[in-house]
């Protein structure tokens, strides 16, 4: 533990991310603004950074530092929950795949090869096309087409874990299966599936941000930090602002998952330490 | 009265270069109350007979012929469920290397409740108690210090301390010892055979011991059974086996022990 907190890479990514969910939580303290205002004076749309408006405003006359604060709301939960999900089935597959192994095994594990030979952007945008988008299919779509990895990274931790003597202790004083996965086996697995975790978080929001640019993520009026960026499309040759400062968030949030995931695979991989 | 009857029970595993017979027939019983040493030498199918009476020979190993039987019940033909069951709570084992079966990311106290809640619905309180009770019977001076510990902050022989009062937990009435003390100093060997003796006659045990090593098998076993290369080769009691080996293997192996005992430094 105490060298999860000499990485500086881990400090530094942390210390963004939680400022980062600090604003996504007192969105409403630090922006007094409603992120749906509308204002079409000639003085109020299109405005460049100042001290009124932080970022700037777009094309409606709204304040665009108060929608990235309310989209972080948005960008962060969905990573998070896409994640989630994605842990839920991944490790649940990946453990009973390694564990019992035989059909079982065999089943999961074509289905995770169909599911990696699909490029997940496009699986998604066909999900999303079918399901219509929304902030909660996103979520539940990314987090349905990311779990492959994680299962294939689960199986391959339980099928070295599982030959191990204290396993085999457990079965002999009469452990149940399941009370061997979840109880003796899982918690020697986590270490790799924090990493993955972490790293996915970043790729979830990457992907919720391409999606909702895509126009089919998270809809107008809701701001995320992805369509933020498409509203910021027809004014790139003049209201920089518009792209710069989601486009911002965005590589700051994701690059501090990033930081924290590899971090914490230096620290849990004493085969990577100097 | 016998508490275990194995008979002519074999043990296959498929592997890809051919069939290895690991156990070729063997049968032996162990008297209820009594301690059975079961000898060879590494390979001889010592510890995968241990596995086959509770049912654990993993593919490729196969159980394809005998019988083992339990107080007269047919230990093969249990299920999956009733096989659970009595697992830790009729018979259980020991391991050799109490590091590897402990397992290194729960706390002593962590792993101990599980052994007792697979079995018993028990509030942690109740858990507690007994918990500290089993540690007492196996010597452990001060079972509060140890119980948030985790298996690496232990000695070796507070390890194997702690494995046996978690096999018997549950109070089995057989317990199988795969060697138990293979893996300590000389010293601590003779306090955890002292430990089991004492046990066995409070807890009212019969034990199955397995080694390479006759001069544990003297000190406490009362019959032996020598195995080779999945065959028994000689059956009879210590003093027997001891004083008048009939086998050949057997008289080779007596004489390697006797030759390590007095060879002057």
């Amino acid at each position: 533990m105490r060298l999860v907190f000499k990485q500086k890479k881990i400090i530094f990514g942390l210390g963004l991310i939680i400022i980062m969910i600090a604003l996504a939580i007192f969105a409403k303290f630090i922006c007094p603004q409603d992120p749906y205002q509308i204002n079409l004076g000639e003085h109020e749309k299109l405005q460049p950074p100042s001290f009124e408006h932080f970022f700037g405003t777009d094309d409606l006359g709204r304040d665009v530092f108060t929608r990235i604060v309310y989209g972080a709301r948005i960008s962060i939960s969905v990573g998070f929950i896409a994640v989630l999900i994605s842990l839920l089935i991944g490790v649940l597959l990946g453990a009973v795949s390694g564990y019992y192994g035989g059909k079982a095994d065999w089943l999961i594990m074509r289905l995770v090869e169909i599911m990696l030979c699909i490029p997940t952007i496009f699986l998604i945008l066909m999900a999303l096309a079918f399901l219509g988008p929304s902030i909660r299919n996103v979520m539940i779509i990314i987090g349905l087409t990311s779990w492959a990895g994680l299962a294939r990274l689960v199986r391959a931790e339980f099928l070295t874990l599982r030959e191990r003597d204290y396993v085999l202790a457990a079965k002999i004083l009469g452990a149940s299966d399941a009370r061997i996965i979840f109880r003796h086996i899982l918690p020697n697995a986590l270490s790799p599936v924090w990493v993955n975790a972490t790293l996915g978080v970043g790729g979830a929001i990457l992907i919720e941000a391409a999606l909702s640019f895509l126009g089919l993520g998270v809809q107008i009026p809701t701001p995320s930090w992805g369509n933020i960026l498409t509203d910021g499309i027809y004014y790139v040759d003049s209201a920089w602002w518009l792209m710069i400062f989601p486009g911002l968030f965005i590589l700051t949030t994701v690059l501090s998952f990033n930081l924290v995931g590899e971090g914490l695979r230096d620290v849990l991989d004493p085969r990577l330490r100097k | 009265m016998n508490i275990l009857e194995v008979r002519d029970l074999k043990i296959y595993f498929y592997a890809e270069q051919g069939i290895v017979k690991a156990v070729d027939g063997i049968s032996f019983d162990i008297k209820k109350g009594s301690t059975l040493g079961l000898a060879g030498e590494s390979g001889s199918g010592k510890t995968v007979t241990a596995l086959s009476i509770l049912n654990l020979v993993d593919p490729p190993g196969k159980i394809i012929n005998g019988q083992i039987k339990y107080n007269g019940a047919s230990l093969l033909d249990l299920d999956a469920e009733k096989m659970r069951m009595l697992r830790g709570k009729e018979i259980s084992i020991v391991f050799q290397e109490p590091l590897t079966a402990l397992n290194p990311v729960l706390s002593i106290e962590e792993q101990m409740y599980e052994m007792l809640l697979a079995h018993r619905r028990l509030s942690k309180n109740g858990c507690h108690k007994i918990v500290i009770e089993y540690l007492k019977k196996v010597n452990i001076p001060s079972p509060q210090k140890i119980l948030k510990d985790y298996p690496h902050q232990l000695s070796g022989g507070t390890r194997q301390r702690v494995m046996i009062a978690m096999s018997l937990l549950l109070n089995p009435k057989l317990i199988i010892l795969d060697e138990p003390t293979t893996a300590l100093d000389v010293t601590i060997q003779a306090a955890i055979l002292d430990l089991l003796m004492q046990l066995k006659e409070e807890m009212d045990l019969s034990i199955l011991f397995i080694t390479h090593d006759l001069g544990i098998i003297a000190e406490i076993a009362d019959d032996v059974v020598i195995l080779e290369k999945g065959r028994v080769v000689e059956k009879a009691g210590t003093l027997e086996i001891f004083e008048n080996p009939k086998n050949d293997y057997t008289k080779r192996l007596l004489n390697a022990a006797r030759f390590l005992e007095v060879s002057p430094l």
